[in-house]
């Protein structure tokens, strides 16, 4: 068996664990029958087609005829920085609150980009900054902290 | 007459003046952030989210359907000004559109997308307006098994309808029906999937979701690319199309709204599909036909006035039968639901004031942007010139903030940032999400309805096909499934998609 489309076959090696992984946990709720069901039944079912239809996706990657479809390279600097900008976002934001939050992710995320100086992306951090206190703890009233509590 | 009383007493809703208000300022937000290019419909609503709090349910549903429009006709004007569209649904527009600005013609392009949207706004309320109460009235009998038969139809629709292999599509809509699960079950209290995250009891949250899977990977490619999108604005001087354009953009833009008011309501269709159905078919009975892509005024009124009607009339499925009938009616789905209203065919009977409010209220969401944004596209085109750098920063915080502020949980950003790693995953694996989106709001519904089915027959699993409405729903449903399995078919179905 040779795979061609290997975009298709790691989608569906993923489907076929994640539909495993799923039915086996549903076995540990209880199944219950088909007139009293289990938490677990429905689940199951889902699971073991997703498992399925991932395996139907593996095998006709590897299909005579098909293109030859690897997969690219990607660059994961502009994806790490983007989620993880989120995540330094959301840790800042419960402990030190809103303004630093933003400051730090926009510094972070900033990295990602071309041409984007410190400097530039400060500047854009503080002016978000204030937009953000006015909009969302101003205007709309929404409770959430906004400077460190010391 | 019951249609007139009712848009009467829709109006008396609508044009209250606090209500005027909130359509007005939903309008205008949605636009300044449509208008980012990268930014749909779906982050602007999610990102928009927070400010509709606090409001009465008809109030917040106003401002979020003005937000909606706003988000439409903002993503028309970044495809015509600057080649890039915000949004799947104004792709097409750029074709056209941008030639039709790049000739000297971007003020009357930009007028002619207003036009176009309006009036398919028009006839499109109108339509929903004389649908919504028989399609009520239908599913207002139905039992869990019916329920559950319409669902199905609803989910290979949008598995039909999805572009990319079906095999993909299915396994899409099956994983967001398990993700869908997670958390406590209804009926015994078990958690499920979730023990490992006490915060996860009630599930992921929707916003968080659908601003992981489809705002996240979008910034995260276009920084990808290296250089980020370059903005040539295109100069524009007069508003007004000429008289010949007037002329040519008529039966364009009745077509359009014909094909967008029907393609909106069918399950997994929209916006998107709509504009692309509309400049297939100008292509095919135009007489100017061979002028398009080179600027025509059809290739823009057509698409332009569809995506608007199909805009409006996917909100048809998910008021009248509460199904949802693609990504940002999932996601407007969860808006109500957070607002305390549940569609169902219900909404009409119990809820009339806010069902008809809202219904007009997308009329005079139309009128406001059409008298609002031809005056105001110096200021949209001043936010068209902040260059992407500076915007991103500011697009991650916001959704951060919208995702956060659903119930206030900083685990909500983390499930965001999950999920945005999945969309990216699939993006790179060129699978659609959107099956994914409507499989996860769908998935705690079907299951119920599934349950209490067999537990009222017993366990008897013909109780699915026990009464003529479920066998004909689950009929369509096979027959759509077979359809898209014919070769030849599949053949045409593909070609539709080649457009993108």
């Amino acid at each position: 068996m040779q795979i061609r489309d290997h975009k298709d076959f790691a989608l569906g090696s993923a489907c076929l664990a994640i539909g495993a992984v799923f039915a086996l946990t549903a076995t540990s709720y209880n199944l219950g029958t088909a007139s009293k069901m289990g938490p677990g039944y429905f689940p199951f079912v889902l699971g073991t087609l997703l498992a399925i239809a991932g395996a139907v996706i593996a095998v006709r990657s590897a299909a005579g005829g098909k293109a030859l479809r690897r997969l690219e390279r990607v660059d994961l600097k502009a994806g790490l920085l983007v989620l993880g900008s989120i995540c330094l976002f959301a840790v800042l934001f419960d402990d030190i609150g809103l303004v630093l939050a933003i400051v730090g992710a926009v510094l972070l995320s900033s990295r990602a980009a071309p041409d984007y100086s410190l400097k530039q992306a400060l500047a854009a951090g503080l002016v978000l900054c204030v937009l953000c206190v006015v909009i969302f703890a101003w205007a709309l009233g929404l409770q959430m902290p906004i400077w460190p509590s010391f | 007459m019951d249609l007139i009383n009712n848009l009467l007493l829709g109006f008396s809703v609508s044009l209250t003046a606090a209500n005027l208000l909130y359509a007005l300022i939903g309008c205008v937000v949605g636009t300044l952030v449509g208008v980012l290019p990268g930014v749909g419909a779906l982050a602007t609503i999610a990102m928009l989210l927070p400010i509709t709090y606090g409001m009465a349910p008809a109030s917040g549903l106003i401002m979020l359907a003005g937000i909606y429009y706003g988000a439409q006709y903002g993503g028309s004007i970044s495809a015509i000004l600057v080649n890039l569209p915000g949004e799947t649904s104004s792709v097409v527009t750029t074709i056209d559109g941008h030639q039709m600005a790049k000739r000297g013609r971007a003020g009357a392009a930009l007028a002619i997308s207003a036009l176009g949207s309006f009036f398919a706004g028009t006839v499109a309320t109108l339509a929903i307006a004389a649908f919504a109460g028989p399609m009520s009235n239908f599913a207002f009998h139905f039992g869990p098994a019916e329920n559950f038969a319409l669902m199905t139809v609803g989910l290979v629709g949008a598995v039909v309808i999805s572009s990319g292999a079906l095999s993909k599509a299915v396994a899409m809509v099956i994983l967001g029906l398990l993700l869908g699960l997670v958390g406590t079950d209804i009926n015994t209290g078990t958690s499920r999937f979730a023990s490992a995250f006490p915060e996860l009891t009630e599930g992921f949250s929707v916003v968080a979701v659908a601003v992981g899977l489809f705002g996240l990977p979008e910034i995260i490619s276009n920084l990808e690319r290296g250089n980020l999108p370059e903005r040539i604005l295109v100069p524009f001087r007069s508003l007004w199309p000429s008289r010949t354009e007037m002329r040519r953009m008529v039966a364009p833009m009745v077509r359009g709204t014909a094909i967008g008011s029907l393609l909106g309501m069918l399950p997994g269709g929209g916006a998107a599909l709509a504009s692309f159905a509309s400049y297939a078919c100008e292509k095919k009975v135009s007489r100017y036909a061979p002028e398009m892509g080179k600027g025509a005024v059809e290739g823009l009124a057509g698409p332009e006035s569809a995506n608007n009607a199909a805009a409006q009339t996917s909100f048809i499925p998910l008021l009248t039968l509460g199904i949802p009938s693609n990504a940002v009616m999932a996601l407007m789905m969860g808006a109500m639901i957070l607002h305390s209203i549940q569609p169902s065919p219900l909404i009409i009977t119990k809820e009339p004031a806010l069902f008809w409010g809202l219904i007009t209220s997308m009329w005079v969401g139309n009128l406001i942007l059409v008298v609002l944004n031809l005056p105001l596209i110096g200021i949209w085109v001043m936010f068209l010139k902040v260059p992407y750098k500076y915007l991103f920063g500011a697009i991650l915080v916001f959704c951060s903030i919208g995702v956060y502020s659903v119930s206030s949980s900083v685990f909500d950003i983390y499930v965001m940032v999950f999920f945005g790693l999945v969309g990216y995953v699939l993006l790179k694996l060129d699978c659609e999400p959107a099956p994914l989106l409507l499989g996860f709001v769908l998935g705690p519904m079907m299951e119920e309805n599934f349950r209490r089915s067999l537990l009222i027959s017993g366990g008897d699993y013909g109780v699915f096909v026990g009464s003529a409405i479920s066998i004909v729903l689950l009929a369509v449903a096979v027959i759509l499934a077979v359809i898209v399995a014919v070769p030849a078919i599949r053949g045409i179905r593909q070609e539709a998609f080649q457009e993108e």
